[in-house]
């Protein structure tokens, strides 16, 4: 593969062979890609930047990070201009991480071969990968598996990616989340369904997910604001114990803890989070290594 | 100074005419009408095979000039509108800076005047610098000739401003062309609110942005008798809120893009910021019930709402980019070709609705191919295959999302006012 730009853009078999190269890394195999990768945040990020740090690491590849605050972007540089440079300057894959949707499929015309780590509310196909081989781990086959995703799906990147890749395994997902922050026909978009009964669906999810809630989506936001998202919408220590079968627990992360999760399920046996962020470094490593391969 | 078009196909729906024969054109008049007219001593233009149509008028574009020349200047623009086959436009008066004053209005039309292109209408600001605060100068706009006045571009946000505007426009005889958009439910969106903008990430705005703003004018437009017209109009809740009101007597016209007749947001993924326009392009349901509003006279007119803007502008991703794409170079051939051909209008009203509609809305000399009317004339090989290019439009703005799309009717000239111009 050359590029990893989104879900919807990526083949069967670059599938196949991610989720391959993921579970050989997980064990231990090496795999070198002794090339130049530019890391170009244009949001702040933390753990998707250091999990590619890593990731560049574990392949033997030398990470050059673009620092927005401190480049040319500060001085009208366009992001065209900017990967021309990287690409002199000896990179061969772009990172990027960029509140602009698309703008990695756009770059990845101009001979730089493109990882997309966040474009606006649009994919984040790394994330979406990691989410499968974390939950995979956990429930095995994941044909069949019932998944719940709770929140801000309008906003999310990772709702639109994790969602869309979790229904192309072959899961049957839900969505569930207040009515301005999962329009009609949202769900149906991504193969997924509403769910008409946020408690009814919970109790019947092998998996569910809290998506992180931007606190000024939230109207006015107040405490009363985020006390009533919690009370309808969130995945509560109160509403969890309850459960019989108690599913596992997953967050993209960063969590308001309290708001859409509770702090005393983040770190319970039955919750993938760390899981999570473990899997996207093995995950990110792979994508890597196999661009290296393709560049090659 | 004497003109005879000749051997042409005159058709003029308003005058239920579609025959072959000559014009007569004498001073700028349409002196004498079909048969065979005398030539001698008269300029020539050889019509045969072409169909001669009342001048069209495109009533809504963006010249760039003063201030944006980078983007469209007054020549390119108005060599633009003669290659659409347009006599005369209308230009919104959001240009830097904003053409708020009669002074600036009349200078504007000065120096287009001395092009000998197109006729260019210069409206201007309903608004001081079209901040929404201070009111033009409507009466001194009515003394030098100006037929409309508009913020077009942003919306007149303040009910109370737009109903004095209208009052004013019903005392001055102007007609207040609206740009309607609710701000709040607006909100920085680049794309109708729906799956194919949800699919791409990209913050979105409603339909009801545009036809609660519509709803509020429509009211104001009844109680003060001011002519509105609402401009680009894009939703199905708009069209049935203008049919509601022209049928209890609203003084109301209204526009239609051919972008909103022709594509949807289904287009978005292929044609990234070339489909990035305010209003944003809706839905198939909502681009049917614009093309059955236009068929019925709910919706008068046809105006391209041509926005140039330069390449990296628009190359500059979903949320910088500029809004808006050009249109009077291919607004007739895709008309014809996406519509007309197809069965979905006729002929007859789309001529309607880009000549005699707007010179009516606006208050223009009548369009009609009758002796003792202004000689406003359109050419065009109707049955002749179009295409268009970057390189092969006249306008600075490549931003025509109709590039390498095929249409129907090749512009040869155009009659203004009396003068021949070729394309």
């Amino acid at each position: 593969m050359r590029h990893l730009v989104g879900i919807p853009e990526l083949s069967a078999p670059e599938l196949s062979a991610i989720l391959e190269r993921t579970s050989e890394i997980a064990k231990g195999a090496i795999f070198s890609f002794p090339g130049a990768v530019a890391l170009a945040f244009y949001e702040p990020s933390t753990r998707t930047e250091m999990s590619f740090l890593r990731a560049c690491q574990l392949v033997g590849a030398a990470p050059l990070r673009l620092l927005p605050e401190r480049a040319s972007v500060q001085k009208g540089e366009g992001p065209e201009e900017t990967l021309k440079t990287l690409l002199a300057i000896g990179a061969q894959v772009l990172v990027i991480r960029t509140p602009e949707p698309l703008l990695p499929h756009r770059l990845s015309h101009l001979g730089l071969s493109v990882v997309n780590a966040g474009d606006g509310a649009h994919q984040h196909p790394t994330q979406a990968l990691a989410d499968a081989v974390a939950l995979s781990r956990a429930l095995g086959e994941l044909g069949g598996r019932r998944m719940l995703v709770v929140g801000d799906h309008l906003h999310s990147r990772v709702s639109r990616s994790t969602v869309a890749l979790s229904v192309r395994l072959g899961m049957t997902v839900e969505l569930a989340g207040p009515p301005d922050l999962l329009p009609e026909g949202f769900a149906e978009m991504l193969g997924a369904t509403r769910s008409q009964d946020f408690e009814a669906s919970l109790a019947q999810a092998d998996v569910v997910m809290a998506l992180r809630i931007q606190m000024e989506r939230l109207g006015s936001v107040g405490a009363g604001d985020l006390a009533a998202y919690r009370r309808e919408w969130g995945v509560t220590a109160e509403r969890y114990q309850r459960l019989g079968a108690q599913p596992w627990l997953m967050h993209p992360g960063p969590a308001n803890l309290g708001v859409e999760i509770d702090p005393e399920l983040v770190d319970l046996p039955r919750s993938l989070i760390r899981r999570q962020v473990t899997a996207g470094v093995q995950v990110r490593a792979a994508v890597l290594s196999l661009i290296g391969e393709a560049l090659s | 100074m004497r003109l005879v078009v000749q051997g042409g196909r005159l058709l003029d729906p308003g005058l239920a005419m579609d025959e072959l024969g000559d014009l007569l054109i004498e001073d700028g008049v349409i002196v004498s009408v079909g048969g065979d007219q005398p030539a001698e001593g008269a300029l020539v233009v050889d019509a045969r095979g072409t169909a001669v149509l009342p001048g069209l008028i495109d009533m809504h574009i963006h010249l760039r000039q003063p201030g944006q020349s980078h983007k469209e200047t007054l020549s390119s623009g108005l060599l633009a509108a003669v290659r659409g086959g347009f006599t005369a436009v209308a230009a919104m008066p959001n240009t830097q800076p904003v053409i708020d004053s009669p002074g600036a209005v009349l200078e504007i039309e000065r120096q287009a005047a001395q092009l000998g292109l197109a006729h260019l209408h210069q409206l201007g600001a309903v608004s001081r610098k079209s901040l929404g605060e201070a009111l033009a100068d409507f009466a001194g706009y009515r003394a030098a000739g100006v037929v409309a006045v508009s913020d077009d571009g942003v919306p007149v946000a303040q009910a109370g401003l737009m109903r004095r505007a209208l009052q004013h426009a019903q005392a001055w005889g102007l007609v207040v062309v609206a740009h309607s958009e609710e701000p709040s439910l607006a909100e920085g969106g680049v794309a109708d609110d729906g799956p194919d903008a949800w699919a791409l990430g990209l913050p979105t705005q409603s339909a009801s942005a545009e036809a609660a703003m519509v709803a509020r004018d429509l009211v104001l437009a009844e109680e003060t008798g001011g002519h509105l017209h609402v401009a680009h109009v894009s939703s199905r809740a708009t069209v049935e809120l203008v049919r509601a009101a022209k049928a209890r007597g609203v003084p109301v016209s209204a526009e239609v893009t051919p972008h909103h007749l022709l594509l949807t947001s289904a287009e978005l993924p292929r044609l990234g910021t070339l489909a990035k326009m305010n209003p944003p392009l809706r839905s198939e349901r909502d681009r049917l019930a614009l093309i059955e509003g236009l068929a019925d006279g709910t919706i008068d007119a046809v105006a391209s709402d041509h926005a140039p803007h330069t390449q990296s502008e628009k190359a500059s991703g979903w949320l910088a980019a500029p809004f808006g794409v050009t249109g009077m170079e291919t607004a007739l051939p895709m008309l014809v070709a996406g519509l007309v051909e197809k069965g979905a209008l006729p002929l007859g009203r789309l001529i309607d609705a880009m000549s005699a509609a707007p010179a009516r809305i606006l208050g223009l000399p009548a369009r009609q191919l009758a002796a003792g009317m202004a000689a406003n004339l359109t050419l065009v090989d109707l049955l002749a295959p179009v295409s268009f290019s970057a390189e092969s439009l006249a306008t600075l703005g490549k931003n025509c999302p109709f590039l390498d799309r095929p249409g129907l009717g090749r512009v040869l000239g155009v009659v203004v006012e009396g003068r021949w111009v070729a394309c």
